[in-house]
């Protein structure tokens, strides 16, 4: 890691928050697509520290890399050099079942196309990822119903993916994000598919996720309303880090990046 | 910040899940998904059903033949015998008679005797004759285009005297090794020399047929000018002693039964007389109903069939004053036979197909089997690449929310197993099912007690298993493919 990098991360946290520990580290992460003959660079090295508790946005244009970034701190996708390193745990040192189990109980997924598993009941969607943790159906289910009922869904459990609305589903699919009580949340454009009003009651239920059960969120968006919840906000530009601010910086500058941002 | 978000995130290796556990999740599967997991076992049993009818086809053609052909054999004992004592019987037939009958036997007896053959050379006859007898079976077997490019299309009898003449010979050898694929039977020299042997023959060939022709002279003095099969119908103990004497017969003949099927013929034609008489028919089509045209035997046996009917017939035979008496039971019972003759011999003549080849198959049918095994091989692994394939999404969501490689893949093997156990199972089911209705529409449902169900039974464990294999087959493969790739990398491949 360059000492220029970590100056740039440091100097935007550490004044107010120096004693907060690092959960999502990556070093020089460089992911490429092999179309043929052409390699295109989807992640161009990117370093990068996020903190335990805090809620970040990483936000580009489509094509930046935002997406690709994602997946690889969730362990979705293999990045083809480089490192992530959750809670100082090498991701790439990982085998197939302790992955399983790092996605099943430490890191919780919601989809832009929320991936609900349109077979099955609401309730069941959010058992799943207990049921593959091996927890008794009882336990599951009880613990499924107060999931539903932080999302305020309780009342549709036995309804399936395409009796709801899209906002809906979204709740759903973040409930079962939270199935197994998740260190992180990677959100990758949670509000992309959802009108206005819909969007806001997904982002309401992230904040109180982060504030209420210190989860740390991490949110590919593109979403501005994203700007006066999130701790701190990434831009990615073609496949590199292009700045990093915190709240309170964009709010001053907030004027002169909203175009940027639409 | 609570406490618990502070420990440090520790990995373990993620649960195994009893294999109770994943049956059970992949029913809960098969249950989610019902529809779509019919469409799948429909498709794996339609395509089950399709080799297994095939299969069923066969074997049951194959059991009707065997029967059919032995009770026809039945039926033509009498036209065989009355051929034997008839003027049709040239050397040839002799020859081929010596091939295919064992040394006992009265007509080989009768040629000895016929021929005055000493023992030896009988013996040398008879051995030749033994190892021609494939090589007639082979030219009748040709097509008639086959027979003409290489004999001319001379008729089978005298393929032997054909093959004798060098030059023809020359030709026969000249298109058979161009025509390559043919299976011949033994070598060509063989043949040439199985030709010149039975020509060479000819002096014995001449006393045979004097013979012959002087034992049927005497029999005929014996019976005056009347055509043996009047004798048959009606015979007498003379008359057998005859047969024995002449050498037309021996106790191991059934004599009884020739002359019960020469009664029954006999019958038979007199009955058809009647028919043919023309007033007599415009009153009896007038009397049944229908045109004078569509007046035959068969419908004249349908007619027949109730009592009352029966009654018309008789008052009708007395009405017109024709020259007929025959009891009214024994009119049904000839009736009867013949309708049963008809209906072997046609049902031996449809089952042709499943008499000969491999497994008692004709080339055709071998085809047919091999193409519907095609047909199932493609059909369920189409089906099972699609099932799996359109569900890479559902894969990689699954491994999101911490399913491991080996539990996807055991949700498909059991998943695929149990479609593939379901659609094989019903598949082969209908197909016997639908293979023993057919036999019994084609062959009548006397069919039902002649059927090979020890064959059917083992064909249809072979046609489920099939499916089975099949459908974990073409599934596993893609499942562990997409179960072994980053969740990403399946959502990519949709």
């Amino acid at each position: 890691m360059t000492n220029e990098k970590e100056n740039i991360v440091d100097s935007s946290v550490k004044k107010t928050e120096e004693e907060r520990a690092v959960i999502v580290r990556t070093l020089r992460l460089i992911k490429e697509y092999k179309m043929g003959s052409v390699t295109t660079q989807a992640l161009r090295g990117v370093d990068m520290i996020i903190y335990r508790g805090e809620m970040i946005a990483v936000m580009g244009p489509s094509g930046s890399g935002k997406s690709t970034f994602f997946n690889m701190i969730g362990g979705l996708d293999s990045p083809s050099r480089g490192r992530v390193f959750i809670d100082e745990v090498d991701v790439a040192q990982l085998s197939a079942v302790e992955l399983a189990f790092l996605r099943c109980h430490k890191i919780g997924y919601i989809f832009q196309s929320y991936n609900l598993l349109r077979y099955m009941t609401a309730l069941e969607n959010v058992t799943a990822p207990m049921v593959f943790a091996g927890v008794v159906e009882k336990e599951a289910q009880e613990r499924g119903m107060d999931l539903l009922g932080l999302v305020g869904l309780a009342d549709r459990w036995h309804h399936k993916p395409i009796q709801m609305s899209g906002g809906q589903q979204q709740r759903v699919a973040i409930a079962r994000s939270m199935a197994n009580n998740p260190t992180i949340l990677l959100c990758d454009e949670p509000t992309a598919n959802l009108d206005l009003k819909t969007g806001r009651e997904v982002l309401d239920v992230l904040v109180k996720l982060n504030k209420e059960r210190h989860v740390t969120v991490i949110c590919a968006t593109h979403d501005h309303r994203m700007l006066n919840i999130c701790d701190r906000m990434m831009w990615i530009r073609d496949g590199q880090i292009d700045r990093i601010k915190t709240r309170s910086e964009v709010n001053i500058e907030v004027g002169s990046i909203d175009g940027e941002l639409e | 910040m609570k406490t618990d978000k502070k420990e440090k995130i520790v990995i373990e290796n993620q649960v195994r899940l009893s294999t109770k556990r994943t049956l059970q999740i992949s029913i809960n599967g098969i249950y989610y998904r019902l529809f779509r997991s019919l469409v799948t076992v429909a498709i794996v049993a339609v395509a089950v059903a399709f080799m297994m009818y095939m299969l069923a086809n066969s074997l049951i053609g194959r059991a009707v033949y065997v029967e059919s052909h032995s009770n026809a054999i039945e039926y033509k004992v009498y036209e065989r015998w009355l051929d034997w004592i008839g003027p049709d019987i040239d050397d040839i037939d002799i020859f081929r008679t010596l091939g295919s009958s064992s040394i006992d036997d009265y007509r080989v007896q009768a040629i000895a005797k016929w021929g005055k053959i000493d023992e030896d050379t009988l013996k040398k006859i008879m051995l030749s004759a033994q190892r021609s007898e494939p090589y007639f079976v082979y030219y009748d077997e040709l097509s008639p285009g086959k027979k003409y490019l290489m004999a001319g299309g001379i008729p089978t009898g005298e393929f032997f005297v054909y093959m004798a003449d060098k030059k023809n010979a020359a030709i026969f050898k000249e298109r058979l090794e161009k025509s390559g694929g043919l299976t011949f039977p033994g070598s060509f020299d063989e043949l040439v020399q199985l030709s010149n042997f039975y020509i060479s023959q000819a002096d014995i060939w001449n006393n045979v047929s004097s013979g012959r022709t002087e034992a049927i002279n005497a029999l005929k003095a014996a019976y005056s000018a009347k055509s043996f099969s009047e004798y048959l119908a009606d015979p007498t103990d003379a008359l057998t002693g005859d047969f024995i004497k002449f050498g037309f017969a021996d106790s191991n003949v059934d004599l009884p039964l020739i002359y019960s099927r020469a009664k029954t013929a006999k019958d038979v034609r007199r009955l058809n007389d009647l028919l043919r008489q023309s007033n007599f028919r415009r009153e009896l089509s007038q009397e049944m109903g229908i045109s004078n045209l569509s007046l035959d035997m068969d419908a004249f046996a349908k007619f027949y069939g109730s009592k009352k009917n029966q009654e018309k017939f008789q008052a009708l035979v007395k009405r017109t004053g024709v020259n007929f008496s025959m009891d009214p039971d024994r009119i049904e019972e000839i009736l009867k036979d013949s309708q049963l003759k008809q209906r072997v011999m046609e049902v031996e003549q449809k089952t042709l197909a499943y008499s000969r080849g491999k497994f008692g198959f004709s080339i055709g049918v071998i085809w047919l089997i091999g193409v519907s095994f095609i047909v199932c091989i493609v059909g369920i692994t189409n089906a099972m690449l699609m099932s799996v394939m359109e569900r890479f999404r559902e894969i990689a969501t699954m491994k999101c929310l911490g399913a491991t490689d080996s539990l996807v893949m055991s949700m498909f093997v059991f998943e695929s197993c149990i479609q593939g156990v379901v659609g094989g199972f019903l598949g082969a089911i209908l197909a016997l099912l639908l293979s023993i209705s057919v036999a019994m529409i084609q062959y009548g449902a006397s069919v039902l007690p002649v059927l090979p169900y020890d064959d059917l039974g083992i064909s249809t464990l072979i046609a489920m298993g099939i499916g089975v294999v099949l459908a974990a087959l073409a599934s596993v493969y893609p499942a562990y493919v997409a179960s072994r790739l980053a969740p990403m990398e399946a959502m990519r491949l949709e």
